[in-house]
């Protein structure tokens, strides 16, 4: 009898195991194909990587990637740049059977070693998830090497001045020593002027200016692809005064004619890839941006309602090239800080209007200060940066906050000196006010090369 | 073909074949180091005398530099060594060779293994080659050292005078250090 009752009840379970398995299986590819991926993340994903968490292929590539397969996939985004930076310790450096011990302690080889994602309980600034003290694995030596260092700690290595594991392009001796003793602010302090104009005029000197009668405006309507109302006269208006219409770019420039319609009109279906047909390097820089990574992998774009950081949410607000520039205007002063300030609304960005830094940019646009002399959102964040004979704007806004020393060249000693500039960019209450003041403190930095200099003598 | 003409293709072939075996035996490990260390050193030493020597010291178009990238200068000819060492580590070519010194300016490139020390005495001392095998992570390797001779006064004035240097009396022909090179065996 027991033995019976004991067969029903099996009997019993397992149809409804069965069919338990099949739904939550179910369930689960649905998500995993269709439905809310965010069910199998693993944990909250980093700063750097929260836009694109729900593309798992970026990373992961395939189900169960080989540790290969997604070093490549880490390679495929940050190589380039690792390698433009001059990355102090590359991968190649550990490929050397005579660094095979330090491996076994630390696999520098791989980006995961310590930059673990979905780990938010571990995860440190710029994705780190070592502890902070990790030179110690492989420079247990230094205080013979560097008696000036004995009395530093491991963990204060990566200070802001003093050294970075990949990027140090601004951070050696013989750059700090040229740079010694130089004024808080220099005279004159000046920005360098963007080359782009010039340049394209010296190839084109026969080409004039193109005027209304040019685009033939008034045979076309206008047809966005958010069906906004255009002001047509508004859009001839401001574009007659660009620098599009002084280079030769015209309506069909970036509008597809559409004349299949029994209307002429102008449609545009992408924003970005038109303005990449001319704009390549900013389109470039753009898609490497936090601003652009989610086009880079072919996603809607960026918006406000899906930031982390403080922004305006109450309209959604998504990100494209004209996001900040108006494509008929192409008014570089809004582009520079109200496109900027439209949406960021943190407390560094609240202050931007109380600091020197923008006096001096209202003086600027005003005409009442000379050209370059003013700081907007952009000097700082896209800023104009010269190579060989041309000046350019890096349209990756964070390109230089990682570290933010990076800012030292291209921005901040066009009018600072270096030890204040370095100092500045220490001092994290002076950034969260904006510069408002001068850093408290002298970076040690410079007194050390300063004995190095001195016992070399 | 007659008996006789098949015979004597069949010796030819089998000569033939038999010498070459000769030949690709005598490829051994030493001989393959060897080689590599006289495209090492040859490329090396066209580009301190050809490049650095001649546009930094001679007719000052430019100067080399560590941080070249940074500078827009070229780089020191230890560098250019080490950057070629780097893509061969990358392109998985079967061996790899790495610049020493028992006076390093850059300590990482002091010797770190037991081997490493006793060639760069080696060849510091005696001006002689070292070949030898090792351990390195479970792989067994043949390793060889060779002297790396100043051959210019470009080697001699930047070692000198770098601020980390841990002597200061080169002088051309001078052995400054040593060429490593492994193969893995297994």
């Amino acid at each position: 009898m027991i033995k019976e009752k004991e067969q029903r009840i099996k009997v019993g379970v397992m149809p409804i195991g069965i069919a338990l398995t099949l739904i939550i299986g179910a369930y689960l590819g649905y998500n995993l194909f269709e439905g809310d991926k965010s069910l199998f993340l693993g944990g909250e994903t980093s700063h750097g990587h929260y836009q694109i968490e729900l593309e798992c292929q970026a990373c992961h590539t395939t189900p169960f990637a080989s540790q290969e397969k997604m070093q490549q996939a880490c390679e495929s985004c940050h190589a380039e740049e690792l390698d433009r930076v001059n990355d102090s310790h590359p991968k190649k450096v550990f490929l050397d059977p005579r660094n095979a011990d330090l491996l076994a302690t630390l696999d520098a080889r791989l980006c995961v070693s310590c930059h673990r994602e979905h780990k938010p309980e571990i995860t440190r600034d710029f994705g780190v998830t070592l502890a902070a003290d990790f030179c110690f694995h492989c420079h247990q030596d230094i205080k013979e090497e560097r008696p000036s260092h004995a009395e530093f700690e491991f963990k204060t290595c990566a200070t802001s001045g003093c050294h970075n594991f990949h990027d140090n392009s601004m951070l050696y001796e013989k750059f700090i020593a040229k740079h010694l003793d130089e004024p808080a602010i220099k005279d004159p302090a000046r920005l360098p002027e963007k080359t782009g104009l010039k340049r394209w005029l010296k190839k084109n000197k026969k080409k004039l200016p193109l005027d209304v009668a040019e685009p033939q405006m008034d045979s076309f309507s206008f047809e966005a692809t958010n069906q906004a109302t255009v002001d047509l006269s508004r859009v001839v208006e401001d574009w007659k005064s660009s620098i599009h219409a002084r280079t030769d770019a015209n309506c069909t420039s970036c509008h597809t004619q559409n004349v299949s319609q029994n209307h002429n009109s102008f449609t545009i279906a992408s924003v970005a890839p038109v303005c990449e047909s001319c704009h390549k390097r900013q389109h470039k820089a753009f898609l490497e941006s936090k601003h652009g990574m989610r086009l880079a992998l072919e996603l809607s774009p960026m918006s406000t309602d899906k930031a982390r950081l403080e922004v305006d949410k109450s309209h959604s607000k998504s990100l494209d090239c004209n996001s900040c520039h108006n494509p008929h205007s192409l008014n570089v002063v809004e582009a520079a800080m109200d496109s900027c300030l439209g949406c960021h609304q943190d407390t560094h960005s609240q202050n931007y209007k109380n600091s020197k830094h923008y006096q001096l940019w209202a003086q600027e646009i005003l005409g009442e200060a000379p050209s370059g002399s003013g700081v907007s959102c952009a000097t700082c964040h896209l800023p104009k940066v010269k190579k060989g004979r041309r000046v350019t704007v890096i349209h990756n806004q964070n390109l230089n906050l990682r570290p933010n020393t990076k800012m030292l060249r291209s921005v901040c000693m066009n009018c600072h000196g270096l030890e204040f500039s370095v100092s500045a960019l220490a001092d994290e209450a002076l950034i969260e006010n904006n510069f408002i003041g001068i850093p408290t403190k002298k970076h040690q930095t410079f007194e050390l090369v300063k004995q190095r200099m001195k016992s070399r003598q | 073909m007659n008996k006789r003409q098949l015979i004597r293709s069949i010796c030819a072939t089998s000569i033939a074949l038999s010498s070459f075996n000769v030949f690709a035996g005598e490829i051994t490990a030493q001989k393959m180091a060897d080689a590599i260390f006289a495209v090492i050193e040859a490329d090396r030493a066209t580009y301190t005398q050809k490049v650095v020597q001649r546009l930094q010291n001679e007719e000052e178009v430019i100067t080399a530099e560590e941080r070249w990238k940074e500078e827009s200068a070229l780089p020191l000819p230890a560098q250019m060594l080490r950057m070629g060492a780097e893509r061969v580590s990358e392109s998985n070519a079967g061996f790899s060779y790495a610049l020493l010194s028992l006076w390093p300016i850059n300590k990482q490139n002091k010797p770190k293994t037991a081997l490493e020390t006793k060639g760069l005495k080696m060849a510091a001392e005696k001006l002689q080659n070292f070949y030898g095998e090792e351990t390195l992570g479970g792989k067994t390797y043949f390793t060889a050292v060779y002297p790396d001779i100043a051959v210019s006064e470009a080697c001699v004035t930047c070692h000198n005078d770098h601020i980390d240097t841990p002597k200061t009396d080169f002088k051309i022909g001078d052995v400054m250090g040593g060429v490593v090179i492994r193969i893995p065996l297994n």
